[in-house]
């Protein structure tokens, strides 16, 4: 029994481990699609965005001012800054900006359930375009980046659209630094190789746009989401909407600063995109409409922070083996074995290698071998908040707690980048075309 | 001795293999050599983008372009720490002697550049640039308009504000915009083009004007900008399987999406997006209104109009007599190669991202 468990995790094990290597080598080889990058002239649609801000203040200046700079139609544009019962002065903040930009029409909501999902619902009833783009209030989107998010909903089939995500306060601390890494495996190669392989990218719920008949015909936001971004990439898809990904939509975001809010934020994670696997991964598998890949890929993508629990588990099992005296095999698995411990292990880390590359940055990559560090707080967090889900399904649903990530920003970013940019710290800023 | 620090030796020698990995990541961690954040692309995206900025490199010579004007002489002045050329006279002629260690060539009025000529350096115009037969350019810019002799090349980016004139043959590699039309013959080889009017002159076998589509005003005939907001307006979502085919001179109000090819015979009218995993085939006098994207390839029929953007992974076909996009609406046409006939117009942006020709 324990033997059967141990080669079950094996092979599951190196299932995702072809799969890194599977997005890299296409990331690094393959045929790139960007397909929707080159529309510059168009017939540009009215657009919405909103800013989700839940006690915001320090942050939601800094978004309305860039929003205000875009390169878009003004005429086409309305900002809908979603004050969600902040108790702060993010609604003076806000209502601030309203008397000199009528674009910006703000919605104050002083009540309802908690969470972004619930907000943004309450929100759409506002919303009266067909594309709606969707900020978190600490991003500083760039001047092309609505057009960006916008072009591909020329698509038909497109129902949401994601772009990336650049953290911005990298150098501040270690963690800032990891997850700099993290996020460039997670969107320059994972994501891209979606995109590239017609799979499923998925819509990560800021610097991101919908379809709104898409969303109104899928049923609008779940205010019982806790991903909310991950419950409509896969009723979208369930749909037969797709969602593109744009890899030059880039976007600067803050990300923690302090473990205990990143282990808060990523078992946020996991327990939402946890909450839509059990609700999905049946669907997405039995679904006949979708290609293969996509149903391959969509499975796969439902069961990533399940892989943390299941490697706490084949190392447990490894070990009552060893001690048992259960022999797992003979020389092949040996030899499988070690040529997995070559190989294998180093999946993930030849990903953000990869990403590292691919962005042009190289010195950074010699933190690689710290983000062993990064991934076993991960490994734990994942694990931590599959076991209490596992409680509450046995002992009862506790109440849907939503944990706002930390803000760490103490000054207006736009400030802040303006005497970075004299001293070449940020090289993008000064970029000539 | 030996034997007691063994142990000792030992554990050494595993820490330091630890550290090997382990040493460049304390080093990158303490010396913070690539800690800012990841650059991200701001600029706007705009095809003119390198002219603008040749434009602000050129304002900062402004003074010694007026003064070489006044006094019609040459002169070798500083832009940004580099020589420039800012040319006064008419009657200037390209002399490698003058031109040596020059960054650019800064023309204060017209310039003409002769046939069979090679300029490496980049070149704004503040009138009119008319480049021989043969000749081949960097990049330019040109407050007026340009001509481009036959058979010439300019390898970088050229723009002009007025209007450009590509003869039969030239070849226009990387951007080409104009701020108000571009005329292409036959033979041309382009990359990226805009402008607000890019035209292929007359057709050889109909010397008609360029279809402009009449649905408009039969299907709304209120303000333009009433009927364009309906582009992006719901509409009922037909999803197929394998082959769509819209039969001759029916019309179709939807978003169609395609697992196979799409045909629109004829004389059609489609309102609506349409997207096929195959390859589109729009028959003559046919009429779209709205985007149009494909993973094959797209063939336009002749005397055909296309509003929304033409999007294909391998090659755009436009037939002969064709109008894509309006004059108050301008749209964009990409893909890997693009074709495009003679007596067409397109308003807008052309992406041939690895070609794009006129063909007689």
């Amino acid at each position: 029994m324990l033997l059967v468990l141990f080669r079950a995790v094996l092979v599951l094990i190196c299932i995702y481990t072809l799969r890194h290597y599977f997005f890299t080598l296409n990331r690094l080889f393959g045929r790139q699609r960007h397909p929707y990058v080159d529309v510059e002239s168009a017939d540009w649609p009215a657009v919405t965005v909103l800013v989700a801000a839940h006690n915001e203040e320090a942050v939601v200046a800094d978004i309305l001012k860039a929003l205000l700079t875009v390169d878009y139609p003004a005429d086409r544009l309305i900002i809908i800054p979603v004050n969600d019962r902040s108790t702060d002065r993010t609604r003076e903040i806000i209502d601030s900006f309203v008397e000199e930009y009528p674009q910006i029409e703000p919605f104050h909501r002083v009540g309802g359930k908690p969470g972004k999902a619930a907000a943004l619902k309450d929100a759409m009833e506002r919303v009266n375009t067909e594309v709606v783009l969707i900020f978190d209030a600490d991003y500083v989107p760039g001047e092309a980046l609505i057009r960006q998010l916008v072009s591909p909903f020329f698509d038909p089939e497109i129902g949401a659209v994601m772009g990336r995500v650049v953290p911005l306060n990298v150098g501040k601390k270690l963690l800032t630094r990891l997850l700099d890494l993290e996020r460039s495996g997670g969107y320059q190669v994972d994501q891209q190789a979606r995109m590239n392989l017609h799979m499923v990218p998925q819509y990560g719920g800021t610097v991101a746009g919908i379809r709104k008949s898409a969303l109104d015909e899928i049923g609008g936001w779940n205010e019982n989401a806790l991903a909310e971004d991950t419950d409509l990439t896969y009723r979208l898809l369930l749909a037969g909407w797709k969602t593109a990904y744009e890899n030059r939509a880039e976007c600067y975001e803050e990300v923690p600063e302090r473990w205990p809010v990143r282990v808060r934020q990523i078992m946020r994670w996991a327990k939402g995109h946890n909450q839509v696997m059990t609700k999905c991964l049946l669907t997405t598998a039995r679904n006949s409409e979708l290609s293969w890949i996509e149903r391959v890929d969509g499975v796969l993508l439902l069961g990533v922070y399940l892989m943390g629990p299941v490697l706490l588990l084949g190392w447990l099992l490894a070990v009552v083996l060893f001690y048992t005296g259960i022999q797992i095999g003979g020389g092949l698995t040996v030899l499988a074995l070690g040529a997995f411990t070559t190989l294998g292990n180093f999946a993930a880390f030849f990903e953000i290698a990869a990403a590292a590359r691919l962005d042009g940055s190289h010195q950074r990559i010699r933190l690689l071998p710290l983000t062993l560090f990064g991934f076993t707080v991960s490994l734990v967090s994942v694990t931590r908040a599959a076991w209490q889900q596992c409680q509450e399904g046995i002992f009862g649903k506790s109440e849907l707690v939503w944990h706002k990530t930390e803000r760490s920003r103490t000054a207006p970013v736009l400030a802040c980048t303006a005497s970075v940019l004299e001293d070449s710290a940020l090289p993008a800023l000064k970029e000539a075309p | 001795m030996t034997t007691e620090m063994a142990p000792f030796f030992l554990m050494m020698v595993t820490l330091g293999l630890l550290a090997v990995p382990i040493a460049p990541a304390l080093f990158e961690l303490k010396k913070r050599k690539d800690a800012s954040p990841l650059p991200t692309s701001r600029h706007d995206g705009h095809i003119e983008n390198f002219a603008e900025v040749f434009r602000g490199r050129v304002d900062q010579v402004r003074y010694a372009l007026q003064q070489c004007r006044d006094e019609g002489k040459i002169e070798k002045v500083q832009m940004e720490g580099a020589d420039v050329l800012v040319v006064g006279c008419k009657d200037f002629e390209l002399d490698q002697k003058l031109m040596y260690g020059v960054s650019a060539l800064i023309f204060a009025q017209s310039a003409q550049i002769p046939a069979d000529c090679a300029v490496e350096v980049d070149i704004y115009a503040e009138e009119m640039l008319n480049v021989g037969d043969g000749s081949m350019l960097r990049a330019a810019l040109s407050a007026g308009n340009v001509s481009l002799g036959e058979n010439s090349k300019v390898l970088r980016w050229l723009h002009a504000d007025g209007d450009i004139h590509l003869q039969k043959g030239s070849v226009a590699l990387g951007r080409l915009s104009a701020g108000q039309s571009i005329r292409l013959r036959p033979g041309v080889i382009f990359q990226h083009i805009h402008a607000p009017s890019i035209s292929t002159g007359h057709s050889r076998h109909s010397p008609h004007l360029p279809m402009h589509c009449g649905c408009e005003s039969a299907e709304d005939p209120g303000p333009s900008s009433a009927f364009r907001s309906r582009t992006f307006a719901s509409r009922p979502r037909i999803r197929v399987k394998g082959e769509f085919v819209l039969p001759a001179g029916e019309t179709l109000n939807a978003n169609v999406i395609a697992a196979g090819d799409v045909r629109l015979e004829r004389g059609t009218r489609f309102f609506g997006n349409l997207k096929s995993y195959g390859d589109v085939r729009i028959g003559e006098e046919t009429c779209t209104h709205g985007s149009i994207v494909c993973e094959g390839t797209i063939r336009i029929g002749s005397r055909c109009f296309a509003a929304g953007p033409i999007m294909a992974e391998r090659e755009i076909q436009i037939g002969a007599d064709s109008c894509v996009g309006r004059s108050d609406a301008h749209t964009t046409i990409s893909s890997r190669t693009v074709k495009i006939s003679t007596g067409c117009e397109i308003h807008g942006s052309v992406w041939a991202r690895l070609q794009g020709s006129v063909e007689d």
